[in-house]
């Protein structure tokens, strides 16, 4: 690719951008949020046209107008938030690939040469929106390859994918570079980068900032390239006294439909001025913990509580105000609305500021303005479309939502993920304010590292059980590991 | 119907797309007339007089506009909550015979009459609507399915009172119920603007209010914007659901309402000529904004009223007229489908930059 120019209304996402991406080399794309990546890579796979710029694979200059051009050229791409349709099978997701006719049989045998290398592993009948990211994500991958693509983009795989998964990831990445194909991999996780990419590319503002042989640089190097400064870890202060308890699981049981039950017998309690972190391999129970904490679903048995008072259902928590911040795991299905501006979306907050019973246009744009520059979100224009905002500007504005009027608690999961370094560091120390605040902060996080960062005690989510909380000090990463992985070393 | 509209496009664009559209549908009509062989220059002038041609013609596009706008802003709500009301007819029909039995029983002062019909009218056709709502809300029915069969049902049981239990008795057995008291009518302001047109203003301004300024209207178009998100904000889907739907039908009945004590004087069983349809594509063309579909059924009402006064004038027959009426309708739809709105958007911005201007501001 050179040359490439992409200017939206108000942005130049790609500035006179050129890339160069050799066979059978595992090419990474770093950038802070917003720099472009995605949309460049859009413009390869055809789901967004250049204003300017040439485009070649494989020595023939090729002008993808749709991904279907794109993929009979040979380039497939999984996007950052995987695009298969949420209420079909997986055997009809495959179909509307061109894979197989819809069935399960005829889905197995269309993809029989491709799984040989890289299992599916996925039962074929079952819904997609009832899978977990990971899987989702393999559905793609197998989608392109079954097209014999040569050149696979991944739009930051491992965002939603658990350290096993990453490795189960980085296997079949290196499985396709041995078979001489390319892979261009996007991650704000440099040791990811430091470790699969043959090269790498940086990008600023849309510009590309530099090349490098991964086997050349170090992680901070990176860092300082992508950002233009370097960056250290948020540090927590060991000086605050945890008070009461707001938020409180009491012995919560989600049966399942069939097998086990989904949440057993869990309980756990958030005192104000604490972050609790729950540590846990996706799948082992966050989501319906989280569903019961947002108040979008109701336990078989048991309460939760905030102030002593059952939380309300889902439906009336803005009527009844409830002071919770939640930070939802999916930003795009539940966080935000996408086709709605950024202020719209602001307004939807746990505490929105009191405006009057005539909601003032002017009051309500400046009010989202700053609440906007404040959360470093860009651009910081709140008649833009959610839409419109790169993938981590979005985590950006659902933070400001939740976090921007200072609630007495957090609920927040995966908060960080799909950001890059400064952002992730940025939503942590707001995770930090809050606490210093006095909320009561329960952080769900697959990210280890994030949650011995951040968190006053530590419980692990296993199969349903919570174990713990352990202060932070009486439990070390192998423990916790050990009890992610439902080994009770104690 | 995108979902910023409101503070998102420049009026200028606006014009400008309508401009086009216009343009369109008078060469396409023209075609068809010439095609008919009539003639254009007479057929013109024929249409614009019926529209505007004197005090009488506005006082008639104005009377004709009613009903259309005001269900039309009611379908327009509806339509940004994300719920698709065909069910203006049946709410029109429901709303109407709610009034006509309080203007034809209840003795008391036509003034508190007029109130309480009104009144009575949006409470009947926006339970009529509510229906709809709440089955959508509770049991997941498509209104689109619902509205469709409560506009049967509605018909039908108009047809029957009109033809039975409140019919005329000196009708010469013709569907309709006698004529409402004299001051139970809504007159004129004035020598040319209809009570209804005041009354269809302020529908106007207070769904602006309600859509632009208000809260609700948020929540509102929240729920148009994702039902997921909207859920997970802590909104009361079920209840906006219902509530919008109420609205819509409510403001359905207010426009037969309008219609019956300002023109009809009566109901009948061919009270309302596809007001509720109408109402559908004046909203489309208003692209769910109040003030957009206001100033579009006041349009609308004037081309019609230009179109069937020319029938008369310049013997447009009358299948003619609905095919112009349609072209144009049709045009403006399609002036306002988002994909147009957006290339409009594309090219604007290609021109911006070859003249090497400031970028407009984004929607
Ligand atoms: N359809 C669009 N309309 C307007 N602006 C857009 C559109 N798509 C992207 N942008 C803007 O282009 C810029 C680059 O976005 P892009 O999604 O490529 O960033 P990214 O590098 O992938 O970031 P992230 O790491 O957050 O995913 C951002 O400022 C974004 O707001
Ligand atoms: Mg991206």
């Amino acid at each position: 690719m050179s040359g490439i120019v992409k200017e939206f209304a108000n942005v130049t996402a790609c500035d006179d951008v050129s890339l160069e991406v050799a066979g059978g080399e595992v090419h990474a794309l770093l950038g802070e949020n917003g720099a472009g990546k995605t949309t460049l890579m859009n413009i390869l796979y055809g789901l967004v046209r250049p204003d300017r710029g040439v485009i070649e694979f494989e020595g023939r200059r090729i002008d993808p107008r749709t991904p279907g051009d794109a993929l009979t050229a040979g380039i497939g791409m999984v996007h950052q938030h995987p695009l298969v349709v949420g209420p079909m099978s997986v055997a009809e997701n495959l179909f509307l690939g061109g894979l197989g006719d819809g069935t399960q049989d005829g889905a197995r045998a269309a993809i029989a040469p491709i799984t040989k290398t890289i299992p599916l592993d996925v039962d074929l009948a079952a819904r997609v929106d009832s899978l977990p990211m990971s899987q989702r994500q393999r559905i793609e991958i197998v989608r392109c390859l079954a097209r014999d693509v040569r050149l696979l983009i991944l739009d930051e795989p491992t965002a939603v994918l658990t350290p096993e998964e990453v490795e189960q990831l980085f296997i079949e990445i290196e499985r396709l570079r041995g078979s001489g194909r390319s892979v261009i991999f996007i991650s704000h996780k440099l040791s990811e980068v430091m470790r699969i990419a043959d090269r790498v590319t940086v990008l600023r503002g849309g510009r590309n900032v530099g090349t490098h042989e991964a086997g050349a640089m170090t992680a901070a190097k990176l860092a300082a390239a992508m950002v233009g400064a370097a960056t250290g870890d948020v540090t927590r202060s060991d000086g605050s006294k945890p008070g009461r308890v707001r938020l409180e699981v009491d012995a919560c049981t989600i049966t399942g439909r069939f097998g086990p039950p989904e949440l057993e017998r869990c309980t756990l309690g958030v005192r104000s001025g604490e972050i609790i972190g729950i540590a846990g391999v996706e799948g082992n129970g966050q989501r319906p913990l989280a569903e019961l904490l947002f108040g979008l679903r109701r336990a078989t048995s048991g309460t939760v509580r905030f102030d002593g008072r059952a939380l309300p259902p889902v439906g009336r928590w803005q009527a009844s105000k409830v002071p919770i911040a939640r930070i939802p795991e999916d930003r795009r299905h539940h966080g935000l609305l996408l086709g709605a501006p950024l202020w719209q979306n602001l307004m939807l907050g746990p505490q929105p500021p009191r405006f009057g019973p005539v909601l003032a246009r002017r009051a309500v744009l400046d009010w989202a303005r700053t609440t906007l520059e404040e959360y470093g979100v860009r651009p910081a224009d709140p008649t833009t479309l959610a839409a419109n905002l790169s993938g981590g500007n979005q985590q950006k504005v659902v933070i400001a939502r939740e976090l921007g009027g200072a609630p007495e608690a957090v609920v927040a999961v995966n908060p960080t993920r799909g950001l890059d370094i400064r952002a992730q560091q940025e939503v942590q120390e707001r995770l930090l304010q809050a606490r210093g605040r006095g909320a009561a902060v329960l952080l769900i996080s697959t990210d280890l590292d994030e949650i011995f960062a951040l968190s006053d005690s530590i419980a692990v989510l296993y199969g349903g059980r919570i174990t713990g909380p352990f202060a932070a000090a009486e439990i070390d990463r192998d423990r916790a590991g050990m009890l992610m992985g439902g080994v009770d070393g104690g | 119907m995108g979902g910023s509209f409101g503070f998102g496009e420049g009026v200028g664009a606006l014009i400008a797309r309508t401009s086009i559209a216009l343009a369109g549908a008078a060469l396409v009509g023209a075609l068809v007339l010439t095609a008919a062989g009539l003639d254009l220059a007479t057929t013109w002038e024929a249409i614009y007089e019926g529209a505007i041609g004197d005090e009488l013609a506005i006082r008639n596009s104005l009377l004709e506009a009613v009903p259309i706008t005001i269900t039309a802003i009611g379908v327009a709500i509806a339509f940004r909550a994300g719920l698709f009301n065909l069910g203006g007819q049946g709410q029109i029909y429901v709303g109407a015979l709610a009034a006509v039995l309080v203007a034809l029983y209840l003795h008391a002062p036509g003034a508190v009459v007029i109130a309480i019909a009104l009144v009575a009218s949006m409470l009947a056709a926006g339970a009529w609507g509510g229906i709809a709502g709440v089955l959508r809300a509770r049991l997941g029915l498509s209104e689109i399915i619902t509205t469709i069969m409560l506009n049967f049902i509605a018909f039908w049981l108009v047809s029957y009172l009109v033809r039975g239990p409140i019919q005329d008795p000196e009708g010469d057995g013709y569907p309709y119920t006698r004529e409402i008291p004299e001051p139970v009518q809504l007159g004129l302001i004035g020598d040319v603007v209809p009570v209804g047109a005041v009354l269809m203003l302020a529908v106007g301004v207070a769904a602006w209010l309600l859509m632009d300024r208000s809260r609700f209207g948020l929540k509102i178009k929240a729920l148009g914007e994702g039902e997921a998100a909207s859920r997970f904000a802590g909104i009361a889907v079920p209840r906006v659901t219902i509530v919008a739907m109420v609205i819509a039908g409510a403001l359905g009945g207010l426009g037969g309402t309008a219609s019956l004590l300002g023109v009809q004087h009566r109901l009948s069983d061919f009270f309302s000529p596809g007001w509720g349809f109408d109402a559908v594509a004046t909203a489309l063309i208003g692209r769910g904004s109040p003030i957009g579909t206001l100033v579009a059924g006041v349009f609308i009402g004037f081309l019609r009223s230009g179109i069937q006064t020319a029938e008369g004038t310049a013997e447009v027959p009358a299948a003619l007229a609905q095919i112009l009426l349609g072209v144009v309708v049709l045009f403006l739809i399609i002036a306002n489908a988002d994909l147009v709105v957006r290339l409009g958007r594309r090219l604007r911005q290609r021109l911006a930059r070859g003249r090497g201007e400031a970028l407009e501001r984004p929607a």
